[in-house]
């Protein structure tokens, strides 16, 4: 892979990711709004959405070293009844603008409609997850064997929740450490959030890992009794990229393990948030590492039919 | 192979050096960080010279074993300085609060970096070079960045701190391990894969913005990231570079590692110049300590003083109040005494620091701390944060609020009778200090009112011992004179009515010596009174101006011999009686012993420890026999007037050979009195 090809890995995951951290952002702020006041909550996800933001931003930037010139992405409108690229890049670009809005609403004090917070978080979620879903209808092609089937499609959408589950209880905790030192009277708060949302996070986590598990696993099924460009790319899984693979599911095994073992150090044991960042950024790291090498071992053992 | 040998003799001497320098200790953050920098020049000094077997090996065998080592050298001197550049980044100076995002921000490009490095794991091209690529990116690179800004804050923080030596240092040794990023983590050798290698060989980028290709320029930036580009640019291989910035870093850290000659300097010089402070600091204390003690001694001899010299009352203890105000820097000194039913603390004196004053009015105190003190008989002091409304009611003649206090008792034979306070206006308390020598000054005056009590008790003996003596003198003599005259009266009368005239010249010549008799004692005790009780010039002038006063009236010749000058350092009382005592033996001489000279003496001498005055009465009179007349001549008015100053008298005399009194009076107050002054100065 050239650094072309390496822009798809770079987009697909960062819209995984973006999508994913603000889909449980907003799963934590549905759930917890009811205990805390509406600006506690606000507060706590201002960093975290602008980061979304900016990985939203970088996605699309990284998009164009694969496509063409930014400036004319516009005329993707042209084909939305029949592209799903065309689909892919609208529905980004207004999971952009969405996101951009909602960065506002939270980051502008003045501004305190509850209600339209809520709906345009969810709108951006809602279109963060159809541009994932046109992404994954991309590679949907007869030509493409090993890519061509409903399997890709869940497995976008598993990356998003794995990737979006670790990453954004990460910001949540460089945000709360970041607030222990800025604005002490509010870390209670923010820490309280977070406990009571990492039980729920951490059964979506080993969730996510065994949908992930079991699709891959489909996947090699599939190909085992596929036709011969299907036991081609089966054979560069575990040939070629074996140690790869191997590598892949013991780092994701480990992030998800390191992530469970944080929730429970930080629940059961009473540890500090200070005493956990290195295990949350290390569950972190691995699990980004497992899926961009999974979603590089994705476009490296695919096999095209015909020319 | 010359290159290999001092690169990795660089390293090594690093590493040695940073080892002896842990071996001297030290508090300074940067020396926790030693033993990972330690470790780093050593496996990197083994690192060079295994390259450098390397170079001349031609056993394939023992070239697969070097290879290993090199391998695991590179990749464990590479983690090493990883740590050890986070440690100095991050570890001795604090971060600001925001740095907790920038492994968040990392945390995906870093994912991606990684990523693709295991990518390129699965490259036909043998798996060392990934591992030399990749050790040198993910550990070099960032290693040496994170030392050398590492190196670079210590820099900064160390100039702002005024420490110009051990900044020089810090930045030689941050740009030495920049250079180092640039050869050891950003130069890399060729392979089929980038990022260095990408640029170098294809010779291309492409734009995506522009959408197109574009050709890089051959001498740029990235044009250098391969070692082909290195040499053909500057002539000379990376390796001659690599082994310079060995050198460099070597060089800088060796020196910079003074730093911790300097920190110990600087904190040896801190703790000298602390040290110098406390000196200072004890010798300011003790000499106002010493002063202060200065002060209140003299303040007190000088009270003393007074006491001693028989002063009024009121003016020692309007002095005491006087004092006490400089001395304790209060604004206000009240003394207060109860009342004759002891009903009421009355305002007796009062001192601030423009006026004293003995208050004629009666002004009672009636504030609660002052009159704890007086009920249980024990001193106080106000605390910081004292309630303003708790000290009302304890200064006078002002409109200022006391915001301090500090108050003792005047105990009098276990007895309450008074209280001394101190008032501040300011928010300055008073010490322990400060009450203790409120108590001395409480001692004071109780010494000074004991000490009037006494002096007029002594004063109303005396006068009622004096009108003692003359009712006894005008009984002995001018009433027995009168009586006698009466009996002759009548005699004459008898003898004029029987007309014999002989005999009525002699009565009246017996007559007129009585009479005359009896004219000289009362001009004696005329002279005696008012020797005794107006003798304000002096002791010795008065004894002068009596023996010649005496020798006129008795026409007894007086022989005075001072020995002593005018300082007879004895007490007021003792000065009195002396002078009675000489009276009464001249008396005495004057109507027994028919003397015609008569020899006073004084003199001072010592009697064991204590210096005493005699007095000698020597005449040249009949003389009597000493063991008959015990109770007669006044004798034992004058021995009783002797012992009560603590002195004896003694009397010598021989029937026609004169008498001799001598009398010893120590000089008792006075001497006593400069032993305690000398003492307190």
């Amino acid at each position: 892979m050239n650094v072309r090809e390496w822009a798809l890995p770079v987009y697909t995951i960062l819209m995984q990711l973006a999508t994913g951290i603000l889909f449980i952002l907003w799963l934590i702020r549905s759930s917890k709004m009811q205990r805390v006041s509406s600006t506690d909550i606000d507060k706590l996800f201002r960093r975290p959405i602008l980061v979304v933001f900016f990985t939203i931003l970088l996605a699309i930037i990284g998009s164009h070293f694969h496509l063409s010139n930014p400036l004319l992405s516009f005329l993707a409108i042209r084909n939305i009844k029949d592209s799903w690229l065309s689909r892919e890049i609208v529905f980004t670009i207004l999971m952009f603008f969405s996101c951009a809005a909602l960065v506002d609403q939270i980051w502008k004090p003045d501004k305190k409609s509850q209600h339209s917070t809520f709906i345009l978080g969810w709108s951006a979620i809602l279109f963060g997850g159809i541009s994932i879903y046109c992404m994954s209808h991309i590679y949907l092609l007869p030509t493409q064997t090993s890519w061509n089937h409903w399997t890709t499609i869940l497995m976008f959408f598993s990356s998003s929740i794995v990737l979006g589950t670790t990453s954004a209880v990460t910001l949540l905790f460089m945000d709360t450490i970041f607030i222990q030192k800025e604005e002490p009277q509010l870390a209670e708060i923010r820490s309280d959030i977070l406990k009571r949302s990492l039980l729920m996070l951490g059964y979506l986590a080993i969730a996510g890992f065994i949908m992930v598990v079991i699709l891959n696993v489909t996947q090699i099924n599939r190909m085992q009794g596929g036709d011969e460009h299907l036991n081609i790319s089966l054979s560069l899984l575990f040939d070629l990229y074996q140690p790869l693979v191997i590598f892949r599911f013991l780092i994701l095994f480990a992030g998800i393990g390191v992530f469970i073992l944080t929730a429970f150090w930080l629940i059961k044991k009473g540890k500090t948030l200070t005493e956990l960042v290195v295990p949350i950024y290390l569950s972190c790291l691995f699990v980004l590492v497992a899926e961009i090498l999974g979603r590089f071992l994705f476009y490296a053992t695919h096999v095209r039919l015909g020319i | 192979m010359i290159i290999y040998f001092f690169s990795g003799l660089a390293f090594t001497g690093l590493g040695l050096a940073v080892f002896l320098q842990l071996r001297r200790g030290s508090d300074f953050p940067l020396y926790k960080l030693l033993p990972w920098l330690a470790a780093f020049g050593i496996s990197s000094g083994a690192g060079g010279w295994v390259e450098m077997f390397l170079v001349g090996e031609t056993n394939p065998d023992v070239i697969q074993i070097l290879e290993v080592f090199r391998v695991v050298l590179q990749i464990t001197s590479g983690l090493l300085l990883l740590i050890f550049g986070w440690g100095i980044f991050a570890k001795i100076t604090p971060l600001p609060p925001w740095s907790i995002f920038i492994p968040g921000i990392f945390i995906v490009p870093v994912a991606y970096v990684i990523t693709y490095a295991l990518s390129t794991f699965i490259t036909p091209s043998p798996i060392e070079i990934p591992i030399d690529i990749w050790t040198r990116y993910l550990f070099y690179l960032p290693g040496s960045i994170l030392a050398g800004v590492g190196f670079l804050r210590q820099w900064s923080v160390q100039r702002q701190q005024g420490y110009s030596d051990v900044a020089s240092l810090m930045l030689g040794a941050g740009l030495a391990f920049l250079f180092e990023a640039f050869v050891m983590g950003l130069v890399v050798p060729a392979a089929p894969y980038g990022p260095a290698s990408y640029y170098n060989y294809d010779r291309v980028a492409y734009n995506a913005f522009a959408s197109k290709s574009m050709q890089i320029q051959p001498y740029g930036l990235i044009a250098w990231l391969d070692y082909q580009r290195v040499l053909e640019v500057t002539g000379l291989p990376i390796q001659f570079w690599r082994m310079l910035s060995a050198i460099a870093v070597t060089g800088f850290v060796v020196r910079g590692l003074d730093v911790f000659e300097a920190i110990q300097r600087r904190l040896v010089q801190s703790l000298q110049d602390e040290r110098d402070r406390a000196q200072k600091t004890a010798i300011s204390a003790q000499i106002a300590a010493r002063h202060t003690a200065e002060s209140w001694s003299d303040a007190l001899v000088r009270i003393s003083s007074r006491i001693a010299e028989l002063e009024d009352v009121d003016r020692i203890l309007l002095y005491i109040v006087e004092s006490a105000c400089p001395l304790l820097t209060a604004d206000f000194i009240g003394l207060a005494l109860v009342n004759e039913d002891t009903t009421q603390l009355m305002l007796k004196y009062f001192s601030s620091p423009d006026r004293s004053e003995l208050v004629d009015t009666l002004i009672p105190i009636e504030n609660s701390l002052i009159m704890g003190v007086l009920i249980f008989q024990s001193s106080y002091r106000s605390l910081a944060g004292e309630m303003p409304e708790n000290l009302s009611g304890i200064v006078f003649n002002t409109q200022n609020q006391a915001n301090s206090l500090a108050a003792v008792p005047l105990n009098l034979d276990a007895r309450t009778v008074g209280v001394l306070w101190a008032a501040r206006f300011e928010h300055q308390v008073f010490s322990d200090t400060d009450l203790i020598w409120m108590e001395c000054l409480a001692d004071q005056v109780m010494i000074a009112i004991k000490h009037g009590l006494m002096t007029a008790q002594l004063q109303t003996l005396s006068i009622t011992e004096e009108r003692s003596r003359i009712a006894r003198e005008m009984h002995d003599g001018l009433a027995q004179v009168l009586g006698y005259m009466n009996l002759q009266v009548q005699t004459l009368e008898a003898f004029l009515k029987q007309g014999k005239l002989e005999k009525l010249q002699i009565k009246l010549d017996q007559m007129r010596e009585a009479v005359q008799a009896a004219h000289a004692d009362v001009r004696e005790n005329i002279l005696s009174l008012r020797t005794t009780l107006a003798n304000e010039t002096g002791l010795i002038p008065a004894i002068e101006e009596y023996l010649e006063e005496f020798s006129f009236q008795t026409k007894i010749e007086t022989h005075f011999d001072n020995q002593v000058g005018d300082q007879l350092n004895l007490a007021s009382i003792a000065e009195v009686q002396l002078v009675c005592i000489l009276q009464e033996a001249l008396a005495n001489v004057r109507k027994h012993a028919k003397a015609l000279n008569v020899f006073v003496i004084i003199k001072q001498q010592s009697e064991g420890d204590n210096p005493c005055v005699f007095l000698t009465i020597k005449d040249d009179g009949i003389g009597f026999v000493p063991a008959r007349q015990t109770r007669s001549f006044g004798l034992q008015t004058m021995s009783e007037r002797a012992q009560s100053v603590g002195g004896t008298l003694l009397v010598w005399s021989d029937p026609g050979k004169g008498s001799r009194v001598e009398c010893c009076i120590p000089c008792l107050h006075r001497e006593q009195l400069q032993k305690t002054i000398s003492f307190l100065k």
